[in-house]
């Protein structure tokens, strides 16, 4: 996925992106400051609350600017260490830090469509990518579910498997047995998920997705001086896409039908959609 | 001033102003409302006239609490004079002063009379702060020669705080839709030009980059974007079989 801003320099865009979180941080901070001492000063119980609510907001949006500030800027050391060091390995993922905030090697960002489509999507490792593979393939599960009530999702053990039957057994068999996920919204519009797998013990319900998730949508995703393709991290699927047009003309259906179609085989053959995309695209592979 | 029925009002005030998701267009702050609502419990016998200007470009709108009071906030309007006037250039507070004093007669000439003639000695105005701007004023206007209580002065500039934070809140709630909306077409006009050179690499077998050079071919010299031609192809609307073996 083509960045936004960053494009030639990631580094100086993060460092950037960490200068104006700090700065709008140290605003929401002078802001709450400047509301609990109208608060102090308040002639009526009433005054003084409604200061004091306007002060709470004013602080939760500082934290969440503040941790933007931390992602950005952990993001840019590993990534100047990286370079530095000239080493044959990948570059650093956007989604590294994410994890650590999240206490989780493995979490999963998903940006959707109004259908609640995946239509974008960055994962920090394997297991992570293979799990948000199987909500993809199946239609189902935490991300799409915290997406669609805008509320946190979360399940563990036996409920996983109670709560989605076909995504639950399969994520269970990939070794997970824990999932939390967390809507990507701000001011009532909601445009995707972030899911952790496996989260430490005692994380859950402590209100650090939820501040790592406003944090990464305020200074990436819903900023327009962000870049919700997380500096190149961020994958469209096209070759599916491109494989979902051919099996529309070879099957005469439409795009969404052979996107199914493709899907379904992904799940029967345990592959990604991708690996049977490309085995279309290559002419290897020829559905129905 | 803070008798237990002023306090029910006060608090029914604020929750009203906080609550407000629409405004109106003849009063976008929501300040008249909310003062005319809760009545002369708030502001006793003194009057209030709202003043915005959210654009530069755009005419202040302002507006009273009574006939008599609309004319002289348009008036003041149309004159660029007045403490409303000079709240919302400065961002400051105008505190209590005299209709018929000095600093009125100097800065206000025009307004001071209108005031005056209908009846009101003290004047005094409140900034209204929306985010880092200034976008209007709250004008407090008061009989006689009493100079208007502090109290008064204070509830004001609450009032005005609060109708400043719920349109830093709308805006910010508008500007933010508006992202969400961007993000998603952008999202989806990408997947269907994916979508496009799959399907006119499978009619006729191409790859998908030569189907990607016939789409953009396309788009550029019949001058339209590629996401619509996309759309079309997929839609199969649209074949371009022409534009092949170029």
């Amino acid at each position: 996925m083509a960045t936004g801003s960053g494009g030639s320099d990631p580094t100086a865009s993060a460092e950037r992106k960490a200068a104006v979180a700090r700065a709008r941080s140290a605003h929401e901070t002078s802001r709450a400051e400047h509301h609990e001492s109208l608060a102090d000063l308040a002639l009526t119980d009433v005054l003084k609350d409604v200061h004091l609510r306007i002060a709470a907001v004013h602080r939760s949006t500082a934290a969440c600017h503040l941790t933007a500030a931390r992602l950005q800027e952990g993001y840019a050391g590993r990534l100047a260490a990286w370079a530095g060091a000239a080493l044959d390995t990948p570059p650093p993922l956007f989604m590294t830090g994410v994890a650590a905030a999240c206490g989780s090697s493995s979490v999963a960002l998903t940006l959707v469509g109004a259908t609640l489509d995946q239509l974008a999507l960055a994962a920090s490792d394997q297991p992570a990518r293979a799990a948000q593979e199987l909500e993809f393939l199946l239609g189902e599960g935490p991300a799409r579910e915290a997406t669609s009530r805008v509320r946190p999702v979360t399940a563990v053990g036996t409920a996983l498997l109670d709560r989605w039957p076909g995504y639950g057994p399969a994520v269970a068999e990939l070794g997970i047995a824990e999932v939390a996920a967390v809507p990507l919204s701000l001011a009532g519009a909601c445009v995707g998920a972030l899911a952790v797998f496996d989260p430490a013990p005692g994380i859950v319900g402590t209100g650090t997705f939820a501040e790592v998730a406003e944090a990464l949508t305020r200074s990436m995703i819903l900023n327009p001086n962000g870049d919700p393709g997380l500096y190149g991290g961020a994958d469209l699927r096209a070759e599916v896409h491109q494989a979902a047009g051919m099996v529309s003309v070879q099957l005469d259906c439409s795009v969404a039908d052979a996107l199914e179609l493709i899907k379904a085989h992904a799940f029967a053959e345990g592959v990604s959609a991708n690996t049977v995309a490309e085995g279309i695209v290559q002419g290897r592979l020829r559905l129905g | 001033m803070t008798t237990y029925l002023s306090q029910q009002r006060l608090a029914q005030a604020f929750v009203d102003l906080a609550a407000s998701p629409v405004t109106e267009p003849s009063d976008p702050t929501g300040l008249l409302a909310a003062l005319a609502a809760h009545g002369t419990e708030l502001l006793g016998d003194c009057a209030a006239i709202v003043l915005y200007a959210p654009d530069a470009q755009v005419a202040v709108q302002a507006a009273g609490t009574g006939q008599d009071l609309m004319r002289l906030a348009h008036d003041a309007a149309g004159w660029g004079e007045g403490p409303g006037q000079e709240a919302r250039h400065t961002g400051r507070p105008i505190p209590d002063t005299a209709l018929d004093g000095d600093r009125a007669r100097r800065d206000w000439p025009r307004y001071a009379a209108g005031a005056l003639e209908l009846g009101y000695g003290r004047t005094a105005a409140l900034p209204l702060h929306v985010g880092d701007d200034t976008l209007g004023a709250l004008v407090l206007l008061g009989p006689g020669i009493t100079p208007l209580p502090p109290e008064l002065q204070a509830l004001g500039q609450s009032l005005t705080d609060a109708a400043g934070w719920t349109l830093e809140r709308d805006r910010r709630l508008r500007e933010t839709r508006a992202l969400a909306d961007q993000l998603g077409q952008a999202l989806t006009s990408r997947i269907v030009i994916e979508q496009a050179k799959g399907t006119l690499a499978a009619r006729h077998s191409i790859s998908v980059d030569e189907a990607f050079r016939v789409l953009r071919s396309h788009a550029r010299s019949h001058r339209r974007r590629l996401a619509d031609v996309a759309r079309e192809v997929v839609e199969r609307r649209l074949d371009l079989s022409g534009g092949l073996g170029a």
